[in-house]
């Protein structure tokens, strides 16, 4: 089958700033794609050209077997987008919004409904309520149904949970996965770590460049380092003992604890221990195998922009 | 007063800042004087008219003639029948239509009065016309009425209007710009952040009111400067009465603008509002139409509006060269608007 | 000494309680973490404390000063910094420091060396006459930081500081808060981001105008034998919504 989206050395430059430089990547058909980057990296680029809201400056873009500069007419019939700022009406009910997504895509009402109806269920209680009153999560989740509505075959998500509590956006991303299942390609970009984890295959975007592309299981093997994960009472003495640690390829706070890199391969626990004890800070040291973040900080760590 | 020193430097920056800003201040004075108080003149011009001579006599070749010689008049050709006359006036390409019909001895004349003003205007020149050709047609009684007119003795409509086009000036800037500035500072997020600040709403009020009322008073003296430039038009009156009852104006003015400010959630609805107003206070301030012709109710309301009330106090200064003392129970009124206003708007930016 | 105590801090609106009963502190130095849902209460709790909004009953003291009485006393002692960035987009930062700095009453001279001072932390130097609206996102957060930080404050609130940015920089501004709050700052901070809560000394949990949990991140985690703080949220919002 061809992949829903395939895109070869796209670059786009908006003045002197290349958003996007060189990237390539497919995206296959039924699969949950995410595109994993800081602010500014070229994540809403990327997506609006996929949605063929901008063209590239150079490079081949195809979207379900098309240009999306060519045939954007056809291809915005198939694809549901979701941009990162709420686009819907805030002086509009929930069902008024959705009526007229509906009327846009000429499907009845009635019809429309039934298609997204797991995630309108969420909805209904507030069905009168001017979608501008809704949370930050009921928001996403209207915006999600309306992005649906016309039964898309590939749905563009840019930053969907920005601004959503952790509930929320557990059951947004249960709501992907369930559409996921019955065949939508999703490509949604996301700045979090935890996020990413729930995708099939996972790139990482860092000033326009694609670092890596993967399965976030296989991932986090790409970190080529011995890694412990660091626990004391006294985090700034913690911090100023590993600061001078001879071995130390890197060190970054986890929440209370801090994740060091040995620069050496195959490097036990047992050097750094002795090294917190010399300096007389009680520690406890446990290699751990890497996360996403370990990775991703490592990969960026090593990007050097050109 | 340390507090309020850095409040008014953050806004002075800002306000000096943005683009828009500059020509504001000094390009609208001059445009709005000039192309105004030209465009608003009063005095007729180039009336077009029709003259269906069926008398064909001597006289009645005189009279068309002083028409044509008449520079008011501008005579339009082709209205030689009675569906021609219709037809010319119901497509406006005449004011009027004058008639002489055959051995009659009078004359009739059919005016386009959608315009009631430009009307009554034609009908008094088109009489006056008549009557110095063809006396018998007005009767025994008309006399030629001379007399003088005082303070504006050519009866120069800029004289007249410049000063009103002075006080609309300082209307409109002070009232949209304080009107779109408290809303702004909700709506971009900043608002929060003074909140939490020991920052007061006196200090936060002040801070808003100064320098608009400080720029508002340059506006009125860019504004006297080009009225003397290009005009030449100097106040009879003396300069302190002008700044400081301006002063005292934009205070009220500026206060309804903080009004409108602290009620709205966006600056477009503030805009929306404040433009609103506006439009209601300058067609009932007497500009266009005297207030002493609009009906009782009318006149009521139009007590309420400081434009109207300012309007005239600055064109009893500039023209009349009233003083202090004369204008005392405008400048009462005045301060009653600005006290109002300033409350209303301090009431309403409770937190 | 607690930076923060409330006592039956109440507030409602209409028939509405948005913030039920609240009696909590918070002690001086530490980072403390206030989670809760969309409407769970946190904003307006928040407000509450910084003097934004009166309590229908029951009181807090701030910095040793109580809300309803001293709320002027108390704004000066706090810093606040919100998601929105709330500095002026179009001033410099130069600019934006001097007019918050000038408006909590900080002298020329202090005002100059403090503003020096923060050009040297936040590694500012040649970027003090950027305005605000040019610099990338997490220099605007290490930016509105150091502006709520320039006053000295007790306390700082953090309302969702981190909203829609990458780990790198999230990481980063958490360092920053973990050095200041080493230096004795109380950091006041709402996240929806659960990696985020580890980083806090004490976790208090809003529910339904409720704070139905208040410990450390990991005795929080052992205590409803759990893995993550993302499964601790998700157990205490759950189980107050039914």
């Amino acid at each position: 089958m061809n992949p829903a989206i395939r895109l070869g050395s796209v670059s786009k430059a908006f003045g002197a700033v290349r958003a996007l430089d060189d990237v390539s990547f497919e995206v296959e058909t039924g699969r949950l794609f995410g595109l994993i980057g800081p602010d500014g990296a070229g994540k809403t680029t990327l997506i609006r050209i996929v949605a063929s809201l901008l063209t590239a400056d150079a490079g081949t873009v195809q979207v379900l077997g098309n240009d999306p500069a060519v045939a954007y007419r056809s291809i915005r019939k198939r694809i549901g987008y979701m941009p990162g700022r709420f686009s819907l009406y805030p002086d509009l009910s929930v069902e008024e919004n959705l009526r007229f997504f509906a009327t846009v895509f000429g499907t009845p009402f009635a019809t429309a409904v039934e298609r997204v109806r797991d995630i309108y269920a969420h909805l209904e209680p507030f069905r009168t309520r001017r979608a501008g009153a809704l949370s930050g999560g009921m928001k996403q989740k209207l915006a999600l149904c309306c992005a649906l509505i016309h039964e898309p075959d590939l749905l563009l998500l840019d930053e969907p949970t920005t601004g959503v509590d952790a509930v929320s956006r557990r059951e947004f991303w249960d709501m992907l996965a369930g559409y996921r299942d019955r065949g939508l390609t999703i490509l949604v970009s996301t700045p979090y770590m935890d996020e990413a984890a729930r995708c099939d295959r996972i790139a990482f975007i860092r000033d326009g460049r694609i670092l890596a592309v993967d399965s976030p299981q296989t991932m986090p093997l790409r970190f080529p380092h011995p890694l412990f994960r660091v626990r004391s009472a006294d985090r700034a003495a913690l911090a100023a003992a590993l600061a001078t640690y001879p071995h130390r390829h890197s060190a970054y706070a986890f929440g209370d604890s801090t994740h060091v890199a040995d620069a050496r391969p195959g490097a036990g626990p047992e050097s750094l221990l002795e090294w917190l004890e010399a300096a007389g800070i009680p520690a406890r040291v446990e290699p751990i195998a890497p996360g996403l973040e370990d990775v991703f900080m490592e990969l960026d760590a090593l990007w050097q922009p050109v | 007063m340390r507090i309020l020193r850095f409040i008014l430097v953050k806004e002075f920056t800002q306000i000096f800042r943005d683009k828009a800003m500059l020509p504001i201040l000094f390009v609208l004075p001059v445009v709005q004087l000039l192309v105004l108080s030209h465009a608003a003149v009063f005095e007729v011009n180039g009336l077009r008219i029709a003259v269906w001579d069926q008398d064909r006599t001597e006289e009645s070749r005189r009279l068309e003639q002083a028409f044509r010689a008449n520079t008011y008049f501008e005579v339009v050709e082709g209205v030689q029948n009675e569906a021609a006359a219709n037809r010319y006036l119901r497509e406006g390409r005449v004011n009027a239509v004058v008639m002489i019909p055959r051995g009659s001895g009078v004359v009739h004349v059919r005016i386009d009065a959608v315009d009631g003003y430009t009307a009554g205007i034609a009908d008094a020149y088109i009489r006056q016309v008549v009557a110095s050709v063809w006396p018998p047609a007005i009767g025994p009684d008309t006399r030629i009425v001379s007399g003088r007119f005082r303070f504006n003795p050519e009866l120069d409509d800029k004289r007249n209007m410049v000063p009103a086009i002075l006080v609309l000036l300082i209307t409109m800037l002070g009232a949209f710009l304080s009107a779109m500035n408290i809303v702004r500072e909700r709506e971009i997020g900043t608002m929060d952040q003074l909140d939490v600040t020991p920052i007061t709403r006196a200090h936060f009020i002040l801070g808003k009111l100064i320098p608009f009322w400080l720029i508002g008073l340059g506006m009125f003296g860019i504004g006297l400067t080009v009225a003397w430039a290009v005009f030449g038009i100097v106040s009879a009156g003396p300069l302190p009465v002008l700044f400081g009852t301006a002063a005292l104006y934009l205070l009220s003015v500026l206060g309804l603008g903080l009004w409108v400010s602290s009620v709205s959630d966006t600056q477009h609805q503030a805009m929306l509002v404040a433009w609103f107003l506006l439009v209601v206070f300058i067609l009932m301030s007497g500009l266009f139409t005297p207030v002493s012709s609009m009906p009782e109710w009318a006149r009521h309301i139009a007590q309420l509006n400081p434009v109207k009330w300012y309007i005239d106090l600055v064109r009893r200064v500039m023209l009349a060269g009233a003083g202090w003392a004369d204008v005392l129970p405008s400048v009462g009124v005045l301060a009653v608007f600005a006290v109002a206003w300033n409350s209303l708007a301090w009431w309403s930016m409770r937190r | 000494m607690n930076a923060i105590e409330t006592h039956h801090l109440t507030k409602r609106f209409g028939g509405f309680t948005a913030v039920d009963d609240l009696t909590f502190s918070v002690r001086a130095g530490e980072i403390f973490g206030f989670l809760g849902a969309n409407g769970a209460g946190k904003t307006t709790a928040m407000k509450m404390l910084t003097g934004l909004a009166a309590p229908t009953s029951g009181d807090a003291t701030v910095a040793g000063r109580s809300i309803r009485d001293h709320a002027v006393s108390v704004k000066k002692r706090i810093g606040y910094m919100s998601q929105r960035f709330s500095l002026y987009e179009d001033l410099s930062v130069r600019e934006n420091l001097r007019f918050f700095g000038g408006v909590y009453g900080l002298d020329d001279a202090t005002l100059a060396d403090r503003i020096a001072r923060f050009e040297t932390t936040y590694h500012m130097s040649g970027r003090m006459h950027t305005r605000v609206k040019e610099l990338p996102l997490g220099i605007k957060q290490n930016v509105a930081f150091g502006t709520a930080l320039l006053h000295q404050p007790d306390i700082v609130f953090l309302d969702e500081p981190t909203g829609g940015v990458d780990p790198i920089t999230r990481r980063r501004f958490w360092g920053m808060l973990v050095e200041e709050a080493a230096r004795g700052t109380t950091l006041f901070v709402t996240t929806h981001y659960m990696d985020e809560a580890e980083y806090c000394d004490r976790i208090g949990m809003m529910v339904d105008g409720k704070l139905v949990a208040l410990d450390t991140p990991a005795r929080l985690k052992q205590t409803m034998g759990v893995a993550t703080m993302d499964d601790v949220f998700v157990k205490l919002a759950r189980g107050g919504a039914a």
